[in-house]
Parts: structure tokens; C-alpha cells; sequence
């Protein structure tokens, strides 16, 4: 596997493992909001809010902002380009692990 | 990438879909069946301290007889739901609840069997004991899996003081407490559930 090729198959929206955790959290579960996000990623407020923008930003994630009574709520869930790149690293992830 | 870096993404995304997949796991059932047990329970060893029976065999046989009906209403719903998670009892996450709960029912085994060897019918310290054996499990089950456990756990310390003081309600505040916080735990989760199959 040339460089290219790597750069292209290691996503780098996964290479933070905040963002792999949050992932991995929505790729089992249809959605979740902020707190259930948080609690299962083990993240904090602040890395949560950073990393989801940014990877709302690579269209691997919709967020859905609603109010609950007076109260912002923020839902998440992966879009298929998401689901799709996910399923490829951990493809990918698999192949090294086979191939050594 | 190497090799090492590979193992600790796959850990990585393994632990966290294990720990998604406890936090929206079926506990609701087992909850609402226990909560009840203990509400039964509790109820008529109340009646029965507060009429001043006599026979004092009731009380050993109230709490077999919760096992009993528990442990085959467990089974029951173990098989019918299956929980569909044989993954999840394969899991570390799986065994540390199994061996969380194990160890409780161990503990609390034990201290029914010291105080019928010593000869008191499960009136002024086996339900202390008890609460704080179950508040021990329902905090460590909250920090690790389902955080509404925690605030029921915590609330077991302040009753086992009420307790202390008012020994002949005992078993209303134990039932209480318990079998209300088992309900609404399973509510809670119960919601969860049918709010993320819904999103």
C-alpha cells in the first residue's frame, strides 16, 4: 500500500479517538443526543462539541438542533458518506491485521 | 499505520459499541419484575410486623418465596426477550454485570443465612444489611452502565439510617425505596429504548 493509497483509506476524521469513539457510538445506535453521546464516548462537553462540528464538516454527521421546552437539544446521527467511510476504515483496520 | 495502532482502534471502537449497546439494553423488564417482588414482599412483612405475629416463620418464607417467584420471573423473561444479546453476556462488559449482581445475591444469601443462625426472623437487621449491600451494587451499576442506578443507590444510605431508628418500618421504607427506585429505573430505560428505536 503506497502512501496515497494509505492517506486515502486512513480517513483522517478517524485518526482522533474522540472522533472514532463517536463513530462507533452512532454506527450501532440510530441516534443519540449530547448527554448519551457523551456518557458512552466517555468525552468531555468541550471535545464533544469540537470534534462532532468537525465532523459534521466532512458530512459524516447531520445535527439536529431542537428545543425541549426552553432548552437547546442537540441529536446526532451519521449520514450515509459517514457509515460508508466508517465501514471502510474498520475494513481497512481489519486488512492490517490480517495481512501481518 | 502499524500494527498496534490497528488493535487499538478496533479495541477502541469495540468498547464503545458494547457500552452503547448496554446503555439502550433491555434491563426494564427485570427492573419492573423486581420492583414488584419487593413491593409484594415488603408489603406483607409490614402487615405481618405491624399485627405482631407470632409466627415467626413467615418472614424466612416471604423472602424464599421472592427468590423463588424472581428467579423463575428472570428466566422466563431472559428466554422470552433473550434480550437478543448473547453478545452481550460474551462481553467484559457483560460478565462485570453478572458478576456485579452475583456477587450482591451472594452477599445478600449470606446475610440471611447469619441472622436465621442467629436466630432473628429477618426483622431489625437483615433489611439494613440488605439496603446497604444493594445501594453498593446499584451505584457501582450506575457509574459503570446505567446512571439513573446511582441516585437510588445513594438514597440508600440516608433510609438505612430512618431505618435504624424506625425499626418496625422497616420493611415500607426498604419496599419503598427499592421496589419504587427499581420502577422508575426501568422507566427511565424503558423511555431510552423506545425513544432511540424511534430516532
Amino acid at each position: 500500500m503506497d502512501k496515497k493509497e494509505e492517506k486515502q483509506i486512513f480517513d483522517p476524521a478517524f485518526q482522533a479517538q474522540a472522533r472514532l469513539a463517536i463513530m462507533a457510538a452512532l454506527i450501532s445506535k440510530t441516534t443519540l443526543d449530547f448527554k448519551e453521546l457523551k456518557e458512552i464516548t466517555g468525552t468531555t462537553d468541550g471535545n464533544l462539541s469540537t470534534h462532532t462540528i468537525k465532523l459534521e464538516e466532512w458530512g459524516y454527521l447531520k445535527i439536529k438542533k431542537t428545543f425541549v421546552g426552553r432548552r437547546p437539544k442537540s441529536t446526532y446521527q451519521l449520514t450515509t458518506k459517514g457509515k460508508e467511510a466508517f465501514e471502510k476504515y474498520v475494513e481497512a483496520l481489519n486488512n492490517i491485521l490480517l495481512e501481518s | 499505520m502499524d500494527k498496534n495502532k490497528a488493535l487499538q482502534d478496533l479495541a477502541l471502537i469495540k468498547k464503545v459499541i458494547e457500552r452503547a449497546n448496554i446503555y439502550y439494553s433491555k434491563h426494564y423488564p427485570y427492573y419492573t419484575l423486581w420492583g414488584a417482588l419487593v413491593i409484594a414482599a415488603t408489603s406483607v412483612q409490614q402487615y405481618a410486623q405491624l399485627i405482631d405475629t407470632k409466627s415467626y416463620w413467615i418472614y424466612p418464607l416471604i423472602w424464599i418465596a421472592f427468590s423463588v417467584f424472581g428467579t423463575i420471573g428472570s428466566i422466563i423473561i431472559a428466554k422470552k426477550t433473550d434480550m437478543g444479546q448473547k453478545e452481550e453476556s460474551s462481553s467484559y462488559i457483560g460478565r462485570i454485570q453478572v458478576l456485579l449482581w452475583g456477587t450482591a445475591t451472594i452477599a445478600m444469601f449470606m446475610v440471611v443465612l447469619l441472622a436465621l443462625t442467629w436466630n432473628i426472623y429477618a426483622t431489625e437487621h437483615i433489611l439494613l444489611f440488605i439496603t446497604i449491600i444493594i445501594g453498593l451494587t446499584l451505584v457501582s451499576f450506575g457509574i459503570l452502565f446505567h446512571k439513573p442506578a446511582i441516585y437510588v443507590g445513594l438514597l440508600c444510605y440516608p433510609a438505612t439510617i430512618v431505618m435504624l431508628y424506625l425499626p418496625l418500618w422497616q420493611p415500607a421504607i426498604y419496599g419503598l425505596l427499592i421496589g419504587g427506585g427499581y420502577f422508575i429505573i426501568g422507566l427511565i430505560n424503558r423511555a431510552q429504548i423506545r425513544r432511540n428505536s424511534n430516532g
